[in-house]
């Protein structure tokens, strides 16, 4: 029986610190076979893709492949051992031509690159990915994001992989898009490669693929053939899991509305966005990558441009034009990447906290460093963060206290409206619960809060009013009260209704 | 023993949590080290005869101060994350030319200095909004410097500036306490600009687009703004720089002060300001001049010639720029 | 038809026609400048600008910025002059493995440092400097005997040894970048490293290549002007390095890398050494050509940009309409 498996990985296990990411996990794939791979985000999926694919080495566990033991403890390793990784970060060379990005860095790549041979090598890899008619000398930065993606899956099967990962293929393609990735992925399979699709979205799972197989906590369900499956039994699969008190409870009542959003659009929205958020409300807005939530809130922030519809905030008509001009309005904006930009690095606590009030601690363009020093103090204290540590660089802090110290910068502009992606990506359970409570506590004195978040979970136990989002479009908007969680999940993972066949 | 938490996204959190205590090890090192240069430029100096002298010492502040005062002006640009400026001797320069043809042509100290200032300053914020509308600074620095170079000596038909009897040597040579006014000036531009980095609201903001420009724009500051502000406090540097270069030179022509941008350059760099913004100051700057100096100096004392200070000072900069480099790294992880 | 005109177009039309306009106006305003005079002294200033823009533009390519060109120069020039008595191939030659064995140093501990080029070259540049000053004594130093750099005077039509030298290493680097694997990772680093890095391409080796080219190009371009010259001072060459990147830039290689190829280096020092080569027909000082060099950079760069951030907005558009789709 194992020496059919393509792949066996067994008693998997990797920790980082106090997180168990993978639990014993053990992984399977045949020859020929599409292996879907689902589960929320942190449940491990990423994790066992790093192993295979030799980014991480796990603590524990063996790695079979073809029935011998392999060591694919390097990504160099992994790759000779005929294992491909279709990425969602890109790794095409924008200014180079698709011919020649196809032949980057592989091991194969010819030592002399005439054009004519470079083009004919890559006319065959385009056709079989379905993009016959793009001339392989176009520059890559010159094609659309779905082009792309789907260069980068040429560029995998010039690899002749026994073994191919998709992580998320399809996240920001189109309908007719998604129908030639998957012809791809069937056609793979059915040339003997073994396939695991990394994915969100059911619909393509329940098209694609023959076995699933379900990560939830950092552990692994046996295997399960896609015809004993359905939406709703996948579905509980993957959340199975209690509320517990980490939220703290709900408003008991609402005020008025404070923003009121009207046919919004903007690129990235398919559909225009109706909503509004009451003072004392947390409206938690939740849909996966590509469904139009970052846009959506981004759009309110001021980053994003406003292509139509009017937000009224507190009656009047909002200037979205910047983000000063959002600061002005007491628009508060947490996005989704503080790495990016969130935090500034190199600098102390204290200056992070008042980067955007220094002109209310200021008098003649000169800082007042006492009452700076003032405010920032009290917001550290209301988020529990050390103020003896206020000079010391915010880098040195966890992910958690970083998180705390993004949203604790806004308490200074004595916002009326938060705006907040991702409140808890990185942050650990202590702090989250934390974040959870001071998001309550912020709203109870007034505020009206847009929480976006990938977490499921997270959306249906911290908010009052949740909306999903699918493919650019509001899908639904009701209160907490009247979602289940599984109901939740299988909105923002599997929409049936006819609604995208635009 | 590991807990059964909830895996969200938490495998970040675990490893970040690590990372604090390390990094705050290593912002302790970078701010050691030019103090630790310091340091060593003393001992060494310390043992070498003619070094502890008030003269000695009084003749290394006074070469200091021109590229010190540029040096701490052009700290604001790279602290804004805009590398540096390519074409600062042909500013300073002109500067000098201005300062010297205004006060020779009229006289007045007053108009001389309006004059300056006003150009230079003109000519900076020019450049400033060049860069903020998007341009490489490297770039636009370098051919504001070639134009400058080639309109002065245009105008100039290459000859040498004169003050015409004018007398400027008193800005040279004013001593109190024994030091010239050179240092002086030095000194209170050094400070000057100390405070509108850490003190002010401009300053404050210059660090932010240096530390991360997303950030700042999202935290509403004008990365527009805040870059031709940041020009603009370097265009009064180096007419500064140029006024007192002029009083000291006596005269001035297009082609003088021609290593100026690089020492200006090596300065900030040795006094280890980062080049990718948002990290370093003004006093580090002007401590980098002066330890540039104080190491010729010292090599100087020992009989080395011309080639061995250079060589020096370029070893200096290439190590002083990777091992902070190198901590900035570790820090990070 | 059209469309396939239209990515050259895109790379050296803005370029062929400053060239073009140069030429006109300077074969009108300036008598003297005529035929094969003309060319001899255009193409005798791509010796040493040419070659060292080469240099420095494939490290521009990589995304990197080679300053210690320059001293490169000096360096080589004084060590070909002080080796002058083994003969003028042999000096030359050693120059260059100089240049070589020192920029192929600087590059591995750029790319091992993971550091900044621009500030680690500001250090090896005064470093290289001050390197040529202690080995030429600290003075002007000069050939000890002329018979030696005789070769290097001669002239067939329009060409001379160095020219035609100059013009060999030109198209030597251009094929290298465009044709070989090596030359192509080096616009992979250049473009868009971290995708080259994910894509699998190797750091360490293109820009050890890079730097190790610009390193001999600048020595070369150093011992050759040094030998035809006869003397090298260690102050030489000192302004060649802004000279080669305003050349670069204007020919059209990008300072953010992984664009650009020999044809907009070479017009670039054509467009550079005709206007400096015609305006010294014309009996000006050499400030004027470099005003004007400053000039027309400002305005390339500046139209460069405007057309860059035109294209932008459009493909923007297109990629919004796409994801709406």
């Amino acid at each position: 029986m194992t020496s059919e498996l393509r792949l066996l990985a067994k008693n998997v296990s990797k920790t980082y610190g106090a997180v168990r990411a993978l639990r014993d996990v053990t992984f399977e794939l045949r020859a020929g076979e599409v292996m879907a791979l689902l589960g929320e985000n942190g449940a491990g999926k990423s994790t066992i893709v790093k192993v295979i694919s030799g980014l991480i080495r796990p603590d524990k566990g063996t790695i079979e492949i073809d029935g011998a033991p392999a060591d694919i403890s390097t990504s160099q390793l992994s790759q000779q051992a005929g294992i491909a990784v279709v990425q969602q970060e890109y790794s095409t060379v924008g200014t180079m031509s698709v011919a020649e990005n196809l032949v980057l860095g592989q091991s194969t790549a010819p030592k002399w690159w005439s054009r004519r041979s470079l083009n004919a090598s890559a006319r065959a890899l385009l056709d079989r990915v379905g993009l016959s008619d793009l001339d392989p000398r176009t520059p890559v930065e010159d094609l659309s994001v779905a082009e792309m993606q789907l260069v980068e899956i040429a560029r995998v099967l010039a690899r002749d992989a026994k073994i191919v990962i998709f992580d998320e293929p399809t996240a920001a393609l189109s309908d007719a898009e998604i129908v030639r990735v998957l012809d791809v992925v069937r056609r793979l399979a059915s040339e003997g490669r073994s396939i695991v699709y990394v994915t969100h979205r059911l619909g393509e799972v329940f098209e694609v693929a023959d076995r699933v197989t379900i990560f939830r906590n950092g552990q692994s369900s046996e295997p399960i053939a896609i015809d004993q499956l359905d939406v709703k039994s996948v579905v509980e699969k993957i959340i199975g899991r209690e509320l517990g008190d980490m939220y703290p409870p709900v408003a008991e009542s609402l005020g008025d509305v404070l923003l009121e959003v009207t046919d919004l659009m903007a690129p990235g929205l398919r559909e225009p966005v109706t909503v509004s958020v009451r003072a004392g409300e947390i409206l938690g807005i939740t849909g996966q990558l590509g469904s139009g939530t970052a846009e959506f809130v981004q759009t309110l922030a001021g980053v994003h441009p406003k292509l139509a519809g009017s937000v009224r905030l507190n009656g009047a008509e909002a200037d979205l034009r910047s983000r000063r001009a959002g600061i002005k309005q007491g628009i508060a904006y947490c996005s989704a990447d503080r790495k990016r930009n969130g935090i500034f690095s190199g600098i102390s606590i204290l200056r992070n906290l008042s980067s955007p009030w220094l002109d209310r601690v200021s008098t003649i363009g000169v800082v007042r460093t006492a009452k700076e020093a003032d405010i920032a103090g009290q917001t550290a204290r209301q988020f529990a963060i050390d103020a003896r540590r206020m000079g010391s660089s915010v880098g040195t802090l966890s992910g958690g206290n970083q998180q705390k110290v993004v949203l604790g910068k806004w308490i200074g502009i004595q916002p009326t409206v938060l705006l907040v992606e991702e409140p808890t990506r990185g942050v650990d359970v202590g702090a989250r619960a934390e974040i959870y409570r001071k998001l309550r506590e912020l709203c109870n004195e007034g505020l009206g809060i847009i929480v976006s978040s990938s977490d499921t979970n997270e959306v249906f136990g911290l908010c009052d009013t949740v909306a999903t989002f699918y493919r650019g479009a509001l899908t639904n908007v009701r209160a907490r009260s009247e979602w289940t969680e599984p109901e939740l999940v299988k909105e923002v993972m599997h929409r049936t209704e006819a609604a995208h066949a635009h | 023993m590991p807990t059964d938490t909830s895996t969200n996204a938490a495998t970040t959190a675990a490893i970040s949590n690590v990372v604090g205590t390390r990094t705050r090890r290593v912002d302790l090192a970078k701010w050691a080290l030019p103090v630790i240069l310091l340091v060593l430029v003393i001992v060494a100096g310390l043992t070498t005869p003619g070094f502890a002298s008030f003269d000695n010492l009084r003749a290394i502040l006074i070469n200091a101060s021109i590229v010190g005062i540029v040096a701490v002006g052009m700290t604001p640009v790279t602290l804004s994350g805009n590398f540096f400026s390519l074409g600062a001797s042909s500013s300073v320069m002109l500067a000098a030319v201005l300062f010297i043809g205004v006060f020779g042509g009229t006289g007045s100290l007053f108009l001389a200095l309006l004059v300056t200032i006003g150009v230079l300053v003109a000519v900076g914020v020019a450049q400033g909004l060049v860069v903020a509308a998007g341009l490489n600074p490297v770039i636009t620095t370098l051919a504001a410097g070639t134009i400058i170079y080639g309109l002065v000596t245009w105008l100039s038909n290459g000859a040498v500036i004169t003050p015409n009897g004018a007398d400027m040597r008193w800005i040279a040579l004013t001593s109190w306490f024994g030091l010239p006014l050179p240092i002086y000036i030095f000194a209170a531009y050094t400070l000057v600009t100390w405070f509108v980095v850490e003190r002010t609201v401009v300053g404050r903001r210059i660090l932010l687009i240096g530390a991360n420009r997303e950030s700042a724009k999202i935290s509403g500051t004008s990365a527009r703004t805040t870059t031709v502000w940041a020009f603009l406090s370097m265009s009064v540097g180096m007419a500064v720089a140029g006024i007192v270069a002029g009083a000291q030179l006596q005269q001035i022509q297009s082609n003088d002060l021609p290593n100026l941008t690089m020492d200006t350059v090596a300065a900030v760099l040795v006094g280890g300001t980062s080049i990718n913004g948002g990290e370093g100051s003004p006093l580090r700057s002007a401590i980098g001049a002066i330890l540039i100096v104080a190491l010729g100096n010292i090599m100087l004392l020992h009989g080395l010639p011309t080639g061995y200070r250079m060589l020096g000072v370029g070893l200096l900069v290439v190590v002083v720029v990777s091992v902070l480099h190198i901590l900035r790294k570790a820090s990070l992880k | 038809m059209i469309r396939s005109l239209a990515r050259p177009a895109r790379q050296y039309g803005l370029q062929v026609v400053i060239l073009v306009a140069i030429i006109v106006t300077l074969v009108i305003v300036a008598p003297t400048f005529r035929g094969e005079a003309a060319i001899y002294a255009t193409l005798e200033r791509l010796v040493l600008l040419g070659i060292a823009t080469a240099g420095i533009a494939v490290t521009m390519i990589a995304a990197e910025l080679d300053l210690s060109v320059g001293s490169m120069a000096v360096l080589a020039g004084v060590v070909a002059v002080q080796l002058s008595g083994l003969g003028l191939v042999p000096s030359i030659a050693i120059a260059t493995l100089v240049g070589i064995v020192l920029g192929a140093a600087q590059g591995w501990l750029i790319a091992k440092l993971g550091i900044n080029s621009l500030v680690f070259t500001v250090g090896t540049l005064i470093l290289l400097k001050g390197a040529a000053w202690i080995a030429a004594g600290g003075a002007p130093i000069t050939v000890t005997d002329f018979t030696i750099t005789d070769p290097l005077l001669m002239r067939f039509w329009m060409f001379s040894p160095l020219s035609t030298v100059a013009i060999l290493v030109l198209v030597a680097v251009g094929v290298f970048l465009v044709w070989t694997k090596w030359g192509r990772e080096i616009y992979a680093i250049g473009g868009s490293r971290p995708e080259a890095i994910a894509a699998g391409v190797p750091i360490r080796r293109p820009m050890v290549v890079a730097f190790a080219i610009a390193g001999a190009c600048g020595a070369l371009a150093g011992a050759l002007a040094s030998m035809k010259g006869g003397s090298v001072t260690p102050d030489s060459y000192s302004n060649l390095v802004l000279s080669c990147v305003a050349a670069a830039l204007v020919g059209g290689i990008s300072l953010y890398g992984g664009r650009g190829d020999m044809i907009n280096i070479a017009l670039g020092v054509l467009i550079v050494a005709v206007l400096s080569a015609g305006l010294s027909a014309m009996g000006m000082q050499s400030f004027v050509s470099e005003l004007l060099t400053g000039m027309l950079l400002l305005a390339v760069i500046v139209i460069e940009f405007v057309i860059g951030r035109v294209l932008g907005r459009r493909k923007l558009r297109r990629l919004q309409f796409a994801a709406a789709a």
